[in-house]
């Protein structure tokens, strides 16, 4: 499998929003299309560099294949980047204006430099509350060992 | 306290500290940039300025990514059980308020349970997100498993 590339990514999310599902399309529970990624070193590096966390677990091969891990492992969130790099342009977390309210992950393994990580993702239940409309979404994913690494759910405001 | 941490050795109510980070648009750029979310809440003010919720709020200026935070706090967590005293199990975070460029958020921690399963050593901590004004802006449930 090819490496996630990572200057491939289309980063203008206006591009292609006409394709997207809006909340009133979405369906709770069905399982929408993603694809595999393989991530390099240098893309988890970048992630943990990103938010200030210089833990030589993520950056030091020797010090980390000297615990119990074994080699270089990637910071627990992660999977923040598995949401856009294993999904399409038309999926709806790329919608503009989608707001981030909350998240719970259950962190079972870590992901390693390499690893080929496929994502299970669900809209799980939508809902109306004070006026704005919410998604709840589910996440699963998976190493290439067919391991779950994470699982867990977000919560969405969404834009009208 | 002995140099690596055990079950037997945590208390609840033990306070931790974790990491006191200066947000700016750069570092929503640059996490963007990593996590690939260009939502334009994150960077694009024209946008903001047409946008509106319910009871016509708007942000005040653009956004820092709900997941900077989450992932910022996960630091409070692994920077004490890595690599050796245990597990960073699970993070459920609530995120109360925006957080925007020039803000200074600080992430703190304390063990508000802990409980052996058959298998495992746990402990329930809650986490704490504050800006420089005091406000709270995101709160998390985070759950350690401890090696020893």
């Amino acid at each position: 499998m090819a490496e996630f590339e990572p200057d491939d990514f289309e980063t203008d999310f206006w591009k292609g929003a006409e394709d997207r599902s809006g909340w009133d399309d979405l369906e709770p529970g069905k399982t929408l299309k993603s694809h595999p990624v393989t991530l390099s070193k240098e893309v988890i590096q970048r992630y943990a560099r990103s938010i200030g966390d210089l833990n030589p677990l993520y950056f030091d091969e020797d010090y980390a294949k000297g615990t119990r891990f074994g080699g270089l492992i990637a910071p627990p969130s992660v999977h923040a980047l598995f949401l856009f790099a294993c999904t399409d342009h038309d999926h709806f977390m790329r919608t503009p204006g989608t707001v981030n309210m909350g998240q719970n992950w259950w962190l079972q393994r870590p992901v390693r430099p390499g690893d080929t990580i496929t994502l299970e993702a669900r809209c799980l239940d939508k809902l109306i509350r004070k006026g704005n409309i919410f998604a709840i979404h589910d996440n699963v994913f998976r190493n290439q060992h067919d391991q779950v690494v994470c699982s867990g759910r977000g919560w969405t405001m969404r834009p009208y | 306290m002995p140099e690596t941490l055990a079950y037997q050795d945590i208390d609840v109510g033990w306070q931790f500290p974790g990491p006191k980070v200066a947000v700016s648009r750069e570092m929503i750029k640059e996490f963007a940039a990593a996590s690939f979310d260009h939502n334009p809440l994150h960077w694009d003010d024209d946008y903001l300025a047409e946008t509106t919720f319910a009871g016509h709020k708007k942000f005040d200026d653009v956004i820092a990514h709900g997941l900077m935070t989450y992932a910022i706090m996960t630091r409070a967590m692994t920077d004490w059980l890595w690599p050796d005293v245990g597990e960073h199990r699970r993070l459920e975070t609530r995120f109360r308020q925006p957080v925007y460029p020039g803000d200074e958020i600080e992430v703190r921690g304390q063990v508000v349970d802990k409980r052996e399963t058959k298998q495992g050593r746990w402990l329930v901590c809650a986490l704490t997100v504050t800006n420089q004004r005091g406000e709270t802006v995101a709160t998390g449930d985070a759950l350690a498993e401890l090696l020893a």
